[in-house]
């Protein structure tokens, strides 16, 4: 059954179109969730290879994405496993030079940046709720927890978020 | 004051700040049809030992007039047919075993074993393989690792140290025709853990290998079975939550005296 797929599926430029379909969407989610461009795509090539092996199981069309979705948010959790790990980066991360090229886009990276400093739950319940606009039980299924932990994760983000923007010199 | 709206606008224009498309397409499909190509080589040498396994042989199975199947592997829990299971050694378990499931129950990713998953009256089981815990369950993986030694003994001294969590043991016990001992989990009564956004739920380890977190659930009671199969560690983990009934309980239990380790 698998060779099957590996055979003639495959040979048609299934991974390929699905690749082009799906990865930019799952680089600026992995992005949001890790402010670097070079390790969201990292993420979401592991995110693809992990689900290719998976693919026999996707009846839907629409139900890559899903499971892109989650796979891209596990993998973020989990490269920023260790707390000091995280730390790190994010110094690393602060101290990398700007390029933001306005006033406005100072404001983004700077929220940004504070959105990468919550801790990783806090910061993808952020993202899945406001940037792919999912509900709190789409997102609690992606996070694996009720809807009410999603909404006091969101609640708990964005007020860690505004302390943390209070906090940044103007 | 920022509120949701101003971060809905900030994350959309960030995201916009990346290319439309992602710079190294080939490499990555290359990537994933190699891994295609390898998985489709173990699932047709998974199916040819299936089939030497249908074979009428001289050897009897491992439970005399059970069923053997193959367990379905998705993201999603898909119900499974009551039934005798094979489990082959994986990153999960460092040996084969044979698990039966009465009706009703679930597989997700291969390996997690469930009842009305996502409700308060779930069950839950798994083997595991893990060499480190959370030094305190409270923190979960926003605190420290605390690293456990090779032996039962010592993954059994580690659980009974962990801060955050209710535990007791150990218990001797057996699983599966070899010595274990068996170490009792539940969270504390006391407010929730402010890091963990899982309403009062405690994070016990993060088995990094196969990424996947023990949460142990407020209203949770767990059990880690701890055996010593021929010098090598394998853990069985059990789950009910609150709301389960007696019924239930025996089932899982029923569950995880049915298996049987294969050497």
């Amino acid at each position: 059954m698998m060779g099957e797929m590996a055979g003639e599926g495959i040979e048609r430029g299934m991974l390929s179109e699905l690749y082009v379909a799906y990865a930019p969407d799952g680089i600026r989610l992995a992005f949001l969730l890790t402010g670097d461009r070079a390790l969201a795509e990292d993420l979401v090539q592991d995110a693809f290879v992990r689900l290719v092996g998976r693919l026999r199981h996707l009846r839907e069309p629409d139900a890559f994405w899903t499971y892109l979705r989650v796979t891209i948010v596990n993998l973020a959790t989990s490269h920023f496993r260790h707390r000091k790990v995280e730390r790190a980066y994010l110094e690393r991360l602060a101290g990398a030079p700007s390029i933001a090229t306005n006033r406005n886009d100072e404001l983004d990276e700077t929220m940004h940046r504070v959105l990468l400093r919550l801790p990783q739950r806090q910061r993808a319940a952020i993202v899945l709720r406001f940037y792919e606009d999912l509900s709190d039980a789409q997102a609690a299924g992606v996070l694996g927890c009720s809807a009410g932990t999603v909404r006091s994760l969101v609640s708990r983000g964005m007020k860690t978020l505004r302390e943390g923007l209070e906090e940044v010199p103007r | 004051m920022i509120d949701e709206h101003d971060v809905r606008e900030m994350l959309h224009r960030r995201a916009d700040t990346l290319p439309a498309v992602p710079v190294d397409t080939p490499r990555a499909v290359r990537r994933a049809r190699r891994r295609l190509v390898l998985d489709g080589a173990l699932a047709m040498v998974a199916v040819a030992v299936v089939a030497v396994m249908a074979t009428p042989s001289p050897t009897p199975p491992a439970t005399p007039g059970a069923t053997m199947t193959r367990l379905p592997n998705s993201v999603s829990p898909v119900p499974i047919e009551p039934g005798t299971y094979r489990v082959p050694r994986s990153a999960w378990s460092v040996v084969d075993f044979t698990v039966t499931f009465p009706g009703g129950w679930m597989v997700q990713d291969g390996h997690n074993y469930l009842k009305r998953p996502g409700t308060v009256e779930e069950l839950f089981f798994q083997a595991v393989v893990m060499d480190e815990i959370y030094a305190d369950a409270c923190q979960g993986n926003d605190g420290d690792i605390a690293k456990v030694g090779p032996t039962v003994d010592d993954l059994a001294a580690a659980l009974l140290a962990q801060r955050g969590t209710k535990a007791s043991g150990p218990i001797e016990t057996t699983l599966g025709g070899y010595p274990a001992v068996r170490i009792d989990l539940t969270a504390p009564n006391s407010k929730p853990c402010p890091s963990m956004g899982l309403q009062g739920a405690v994070q016990i380890w993060h088995n990094s290998p196969t990424d996947n977190y023990f949460v142990l659930h407020a209203d949770g009671f767990a059990s880690v079975y701890i055996l010593d199969v021929d010098g090598e560690r394998q853990v069985f983990l059990t789950q009910y939550r609150s709301a389960a009934s007696e019924e239930d309980v025996r089932q899982l239990q029923e569950v995880i005296d049915s298996i049987h380790i294969e050497t």
